[in-house]
């Protein structure tokens, strides 16, 4: 089965764990060395930086400190895990529906006052661009605002220059994608002096984690391969999708929107052990997110589609 | 030069704002003694005043099946065919085919599912029809969104043509709370999705959506207000509601609650208006259509444009869940009143679970 629902990185790496004093806590240490490993690699302050499991539970830490009288806003569709906890924690949600062709969302005409907003930066699962500077600058005048960069390394986009000034704004990031983490779920943030709350209770991560950061930060030259190889693939396989009758929208990750107009797309593929996900659960039918796989993987999810197409 | 034909159902919507789903048969003469007036009239008025192209001609039924309108208009045209004091469903169907044999490019017909029916009956696919809704249900897919998109549709008329849908409603069985809907066969329109209302979906009746509607009717019966009335909309979405009130409502009619109480069941725009004056202080409960996202226009003719002109924006509560208003792009909202569909547009919030709300864009 070739799963191109995860937005996850195909290329394997290969990682030494040692599962070493197993019985004795991270140390202060240990978790220092991490703080300076991901302040190197992100260039945000060490100082100001959260790790946690997963992107989920560093949103959770925010909602957390700061949800008193405060609605969450996020984009539908998503996938975001938080959500549950925010309602069952007695927070108003409203999600802001997403609509194709322009997949833009019109801020101006919203009035969002005493909201955490969460916004992913490349959109997931479009892999487009919600907002821009200048925008995120009124949002946060009465907002909080979490920036989602889990696809900041395919992108090459992030507003970290925006934390020194903006007291309400977080950005939160994730090794799971192209450092191929994915099984360990590490997760970090850096945020604006005003949410400084956030930073109470301490960075949860165990030992393996911590090894497997230390070995894959030190790795560029998996994380730049990884960035080149999904840069190549997804050029070709967008051209051979617009001649396959599955119209790609453009994308700043490593997945990619498509919709067609071919019946049962995903089951068809899914009858052909290839999973894509099928966005019409809680969005708009016809719509699809196709994962980057590696090249074979492609390969075949381009002869399927023709397959399906006779 | 374009030629348009010109049929108008004069009774088709009568039923609606008088609460009787429908004017089929014997239900015409009824919905006259509840004081219903024709509606397809004034329906078309708001279309033929959009038209702006210069090359057109019509060729039209006869008195207030088209002519009567149509004079009014510096349109140039000719009567087809002839009509007694009351139309009846062979008068159109009659009509249809004379005005076919003309030769037009397309047919305009103004009315409802019952209406579409009789003009597939009569010219199949062989001309292209647009399908001007002022019926009371308008399920059909092949009816555009509002008088302005089927102007929109005949000023840009074109060469490009898809096959939609027409729906058979059982009125009957509607009356008696029952959408027993079936696909009566396909006519051909415009392709212009954009201007197409799109085809009714049946409502989610797994597990899960039926827990989210328990928990959305949980949120509003939490939050009713003491001494407002609150207008409810068709839907099994809004009989949650009164479900977990344990009180009785239509599941396809208009009911009206107060206090924890239907104060009217199965309400005409008369009882609405009425009720309104009486207590002031009103809100409105609906859910979309699924399928073409309409909350107002399309099988709820009761809450009526003059119905809404008494209703803020802020007191219009939408419900729905999520797999069902997720998958429209927008809203839709086809009052018949151009200025009230406008000042209802924009953003509102939907309701999909317990405290969840959509942020969605409402259309007309």
């Amino acid at each position: 089965m070739i799963d191109l629902t995860g937005n996850e990185n195909p290329n394997n790496r290969d990682l030494i764990v040692e599962i070493e004093k197993a019985n004795r806590y991270v140390s202060r240490e240990e978790t220092e060395m991490l703080l300076g490993l991901l302040a190197d690699y992100s260039g945000f302050l060490k100082d100001r930086i959260i790790v946690d499991y997963g992107t989920d539970r560093l949103v959770e830490r925010v909602i957390l400190k700061y949800h008193k009288n405060r609605t969450l806003y996020v984009i539908n569709p998503n996938e975001y895990g938080f959500i549950s906890f925010a309602k069952d924690i007695g927070m108003k949600v409203k999600r802001i529906q997403l609509i194709p062709d322009a997949l833009k969302i019109d801020w101006g005409k919203m009035d969002i006052k005493n909201a955490i907003l969460v916004i992913d930066y490349p959109n997931n699962p479009t892999g487009n661009l919600l907002i821009d500077e200048d925008r995120l600058k009124k949002l946060l005048e009465d907002n909080i605002v979490i920036i989602d960069e889990a696809g900041y390394e395919y992108s090459n986009l992030t507003f970290s220059k925006l934390i020194d000034d903006n007291e309400n704004l977080c950005i939160i990031r994730t090794l799971d994608k192209a450092v191929g983490l994915a099984g360990f779920k590490i997760g970090y943030m850096t945020f604006g002096k005003g949410l400084m709350k956030c930073q109470e209770g301490s960075n949860v991560l165990n030992r393996p984690g911590i090894m497997a950061c230390e070995q894959a930060l030190k790795d560029k030259d998996y994380i730049e391969k990884t960035i080149e190889r999904n840069k190549e693939i997804k050029n070709r396989l967008i051209k051979a999708l617009n001649e396959s009758d599955v119209y790609v929208y453009e994308s700043y990750a490593n997945y990619f929107l498509v919709r067609t107009e071919i019946p049962d797309f995903s089951l068809k593929l899914r009858n052909r052990n290839i999973l894509i996900k099928d966005l019409s659960g809680s969005w708009l039918k016809g719509y699809y997110r196709i994962s980057m796989g590696n090249e074979a993987e492609m390969a075949e999810l381009i002869n399927t589609i023709n397959e399906i197409k006779k | 030069m374009i030629k348009v034909g010109l049929i108008v159902n004069p009774i088709a919507g009568m039923g609606g704002k008088v609460g009787l789903k429908g004017t089929d048969g014997k239900m015409y003469e009824k919905a006259l003694e509840l004081g219903a007036k024709p509606v397809t009239g004034p329906r078309l008025e708001n279309v033929l005043k959009l038209i702006t192209r210069k090359d057109i001609f019509f060729y039209t039924a006869p008195k207030k099946m088209g002519e009567d309108y149509l004079k009014e208009y510096n349109f140039p045209y000719e009567v087809v065919g002839e009509v007694g004091g009351e139309t009846t469903v062979n008068d159109t169907k009659r009509l249809a085919v004379e005005i076919k044999d003309r030769g037009v490019d397309v047919i305009v017909f103004v009315g409802g599912d019952g209406t579409a029916r009789d003009i597939l009956d009569a010219v199949k696919t062989e001309v292209p029809v647009i399908a001007v809704p002022s019926g009371v249900k308008m399920f059909s897919s092949a009816f555009v969104l509002s008088a302005n998109a089927a102007a929109e549709m005949i000023n840009t008329f074109s060469d490009d043509f898809i096959e939609k849908e027409i729906l058979d409603i059982d009125e009957e069985a509607f009356r008696n709370n029952i959408l027993d809907a079936k696909y009566y066969g396909t006519v051909l329109v415009p392709n212009i999705e954009k201007l197409l209302q799109g085809k009714k979906a049946a409502s989610n009746i797994k597990g899960i959506a039926v827990d989210r509607k328990k928990e959305v009717a949980k949120y509003i019966i939490e939050n009713l207000n003491k001494d407002c009335l609150y207008i409810l909309g068709p839907g099994t979405t809004v009989k949650e509601i009164t479900d977990g009130l344990g009180v009785r409502k239509t599941l396809l009619g208009i009911d009206v609650l107060f206090n924890g109480e239907i104060v009217c069941f199965d309400a005409t725009e008369r009882d609405i208006l009425a009720l309104m004056k009486e207590h002031g202080n009103t809100k409105i409960i609906v859910t979309p259509i699924g399928g073409s996202g309409f909350i107002f226009g399309r099988g709820s003719r009761q809450i009526s444009a003059e119905v809404l002109k008494g209703i803020q924006k802020e007191d219009i509560i939408i419900v729905s869940t999520l797999d069902k208003v997720g998958g429209l792009p927008c809203l839709r909202i086809d009052s018949g009143d151009r200025s009230v569909d406008e000042r209802l547009s924009g953003e509102i919030d939907v309701l999909v679970d317990y405290n969840e709300e959509l942020v969605m864009e409402v259309k007309c």
